[in-house]
């Protein structure tokens, strides 16, 4: 795993191969998040830390438990997701002042599960790996997202048949074509 | 509690889940296993007949032929990488075949599936990962051209090229012929035939260079096939005397060279063939003597009793003279080299007593053409390119000289004229004259 | 009472469920034949797990039933899986990996919990919102496959080969078809509000 390695890996998990963007797993969760910018910020970071956890543990059970019965996959990784996030819940309800809402949405995020699912290919190093810049390029997002959220969704400018829904996803398709120009060589 | 309780439930609903997917995996599982070796064998399905099928890879089981590489060219080679069994309704067997040609870029050599079945006929061909100059890709030229191959035995009869795409046609060609190669020799089919014109036809390559993509001419009496250089530098020709068929080659100086089918010179026993073939070539091939001594005049002042000689080499050379100019003997010879997009270049060359370089020129370098801006955004000649010659000779000519890395193409067929000036000089001064 | 199921169905929750579930919306339409899977897929697995919920809201208590209905619908979505790679492999490797994300995707999450709270029909209000969203899928693949690849149905479209827009076919296509399609059922639902305000 050279240098070269990560920083690719790093680059193409936050720009060109973003997760919730172009890859539309968890664009949900970035689309309904109507939380304040730093709220957003707490949340990508969360679900970092869930990414990474979960992808560890998926992985692991992936190449020694699971690989006579590759059907029981998602059923055991949402398994584990959910007992991550509860064990998560108890421990920051003791040192934060969190929502329960909050971890709900790592649950339900497909972001979660997608990225366990394809990170069980991959060498360990490359999970870890993949699991931090998935999280960081979601966490992106979701910050940026609910920052031009906050100045765009309800102008007056805006016809009022695209106010709310319209306009949040095509003020994400536009985020996805500056992630697609990355992704051609030059 | 209620974290153990939690767990509890969902412990019991993953046990529940996992025995009802346990007991559906017994029907299923199967199913999906076929479907994925499908999958996986949708490329060996691409070149065999319709049906259901079945592979055995049986490449360990064989001995595998050497590495080919063409004689014509050390970049054109073809090796085989797997050998398939269709086992379910014995349709034959599909061939994996890595190729390249001079034209081949990056580390990955292009590869070629082909299907042949058990009475050794082609059933398909399909290239995949094709990793030539892009700008020629065969494919793209001509999309019909592996159905050319269908039907054909490991003789390859009337299997042409591909006109502007020479090289990695060749080459592909020799890769799809060369699959037949591993089967024949593990005595699993039997080789096709080949007509003595076609085996006469397949040694032009080996005993010419740089004639380029040969295109039919008119035959007559004892010639059964014409065929006349690209850049006009000679004719191959097919002569039938009796049963036997030859292959007589004559250059553009009025030299002539007879081969058998085995690939002998019998120049010497068969004066009769010589002389039609030499007919047959005066008659239609263009003199470049004028072309040659006009631009002499130019180069050099004072030419005087120039010469016409006639060189024993069948190469780009399209015309060869002797002269004097003060007090000395000279060799000027005109190459006519194919470069860039099949353009083809006059190239002169002047040559002393010795085979040193004295000067040469060329009426027009493809990359001095407008249009080869366009296509490799370069124009022009590096400062002292025609100096750079002087003073070369074949000893010494490495050929890294004239190499331009922006026009390859046309700069190693600025190489391959003064390979091939070297080697007439060589015959003329090695030869009676 | 057809007035009012049709209200719901172009206003309110379902918009908001399909904001919820626009990741594997517009993952499966970009050609019709994964659309038609995926709707399949998710009306086939809300239909039996909302039948498995109503069934078991009772014994199971309030603070483990969110986990307890994901793992449900996971179990479902994960037999409709096998089933589909048994039977329909080219439609369960054109959804890939967002077939398994229907199981996690919130629009569930929102029924599931509706369910939990007793509402009246959720058998009916899993089929509507099945169908809302397949329909969604369905309306937004046959723009995509048409304007994006010149096919419909995988069959290609000879006219419309020179006038292509591959970008509609991608990533970027699923957000504009989707945001346009939204539009047009929000100015649907105003007009309707409008008449109804009207007739009232």
């Amino acid at each position: 795993m050279t240098f070269e390695m990560i920083l690719g890996i790093l680059l193409a998990s936050i720009f060109s191969e973003n997760i919730a963007l172009v890859e539309s797993l968890g664009a949900g969760a970035v689309l309904e998040n109507h939380r304040s910018t730093k709220r957003s910020l707490l949340l990508g970071l969360g679900t970092t830390v869930v990414m990474l956890i979960s992808t560890a543990i998926t992985w692991a059970l992936n190449s020694y438990v699971l690989k006579n019965v590759a059907y029981l996959q998602t059923l055991v990784f949402v398994f584990v997701v959910l007992v991550v996030v509860e064990l998560m819940y108890i421990a920051a309800k003791k040192l934060f002042n969190c929502c329960k809402y909050d971890f709900v949405m790592f649950t339900i995020n497909g972001a979660v599960l997608g990225l366990c699912v394809q990170s069980a290919e991959l060498t360990f190093v490359s999970a870890i790996i993949t699991a931090i810049a998935v999280g960081i390029g979601f966490m992106l997002t979701t910050t940026v997202y609910a920052k031009l959220k906050d100045t765009l969704v309800y102008q007056d400018a805006i016809p009022e048949a695209f106010r709310g829904l319209p306009i949040s996803l095509l003020t994400a398709g536009i985020m996805v074509l500056a992630m697609l120009a990355l992704q051609f060589s030059l | 509690m209620k974290l153990i309780k939690t767990f509890a439930i969902l412990i019991v609903i993953v046990a529940v889940f996992g025995g009802a997917m346990f007991a559906l995996n017994f029907y299923t599982g199967p199913i999906i296993e076929a479907n994925n070796a499908g999958a996986a064998n949708a490329r060996l399905d691409a070149v065999m007949p319709d049906g259901a099928k079945a592979y055995e890879d049986i490449t360990a089981t064989l001995t595998l032929p050497e590495k080919f590489v063409s004689p014509a060219n050390d970049k054109r080679t073809a090796e085989i990488v797997a050998v398939h069994k269709e086992t379910k309704n014995d349709f034959g067997y599909v061939v994996e075949v890595a190729w390249t040609s001079e034209d081949t870029h990056g580390s990955e050599p292009n590869l070629v599936l082909v299907g042949i079945s058990t009475d050794g006929k082609i059933i398909n061909v399909n290239n995949e990962g094709y990793h030539d100059t892009d700008a020629y890709n065969i494919f793209n030229k001509d999309p019909k051209y592996t159905s050319t191959f269908i039907g054909k035995d490991s003789a390859l009869a009337d299997v042409g090229t591909v006109s502007g795409s020479t090289h990695s046609s060749e080459s592909f060609r020799s890769a799809v012929s060369f699959s037949f190669e591993v089967l024949v020799s593990n005595n699993m089919i039997t080789a096709g035939v080949k007509s003595d014109a076609q085996i006469l036809e397949e040694l032009i390559p080996t005993v010419t260079k740089g004639y380029g993509k040969l295109a039919e001419a008119t035959a007559s009496g004892n010639i059964v096939k014409a065929l006349k250089a690209e850049n006009e530098t000679g004719f191959a020709y097919i002569v039938t005397e009796g049963d036997a068929s030859f292959l007589a080659i004559v250059n553009a100086t009025g030299a002539c060279a007879v081969y058998n089918v085995e690939g002998a010179d019998v120049t010497a026993d068969k004066a009769a063939i010589v002389t039609e073939a030499k007919a047959h070539a005066a008659a239609n091939q263009t003199n470049y003597t004028q072309v040659l001594t006009d631009k002499l005049g130019k180069l050099m002042e004072g030419a005087a009793s120039i010469t016409n000689i006639e060189v024993k080499t069948f190469n780009t050379v399209a015309s060869a003279v002797t002269f004097t100019a003060e007090n000395t003997t000279y060799y000027a010879f005109l190459s006519r080299s194919i470069g860039w997009d099949s353009r083809v270049m006059n190239i002169y060359y002047i040559i002393d007593g010795n085979g040193a370089i004295v000067k040469t020129d060329a009426d027009q370098y493809v990359f001095e053409e407008h249009d080869f801006k366009e296509y490799g955004g370069f124009l022009g000649l590096p400062e002292n390119y025609r100096e750079g010659f002087v003073g070369i000779t074949g000893d010494t000519f490495t050929g890294n000289e004239v190499i331009i890395s922006a026009a390859t193409m046309s700069s190693n067929a600025i190489k391959a004229a003064t390979e091939d000036i070297f080697a007439a000089f060589d015959s003329v001064k090695g030869g009676a004259q | 009472m057809k007035t009012n199921k049709l209200s719901e169905l172009l206003k309110g929750t379902p918009s908001l469920l399909l904001m919820l579930g626009a990741g594997f919306v517009m993952a499966s339409s970009s050609n019709l034949q994964a659309a038609l899977g995926m709707g399949a897929a998710v009306l086939i697995s809300m239909l039996l797990a909302s039948l498995v919920l109503t069934a078991l809201c009772k014994f199971i208590p309030a603070y483990a039933q969110l986990p307890a209905y994901l793992l449900i619908i996971t179990g479902f979505v994960s037999i409709i899986g096998m089933l589909m790679q048994a039977w329909l492999p080219d439609v369960a490797n054109m959804l890939g990996i967002h077939l398994a994300t229907i199981a996690v995707s919130a629009v569930i999450y929102r029924k599931g919990e509706e369910s939990a709270e007793g509402n009246i029909f959720p058998i009916n209000t899993a089929l509507v919102t099945g169908v809302y969203l397949t329909v969604i899928m369905l309306v937004s693949a046959l723009i995509r496959e048409f304007i994006g690849s010149a096919s419909i149905w995988g069959q290609p479209i000879e006219f419309m080969a020179n006038y292509k827009i591959s970008a509609i076919a991608g990533a970027f296509g699923g957000y504009l078809v989707l945001a346009i399609v939204t539009a047009i059922i929000n100015k649907l639902t105003s007009a309707r509000n409008t008449e109804e305000k009207e007739d009232k």
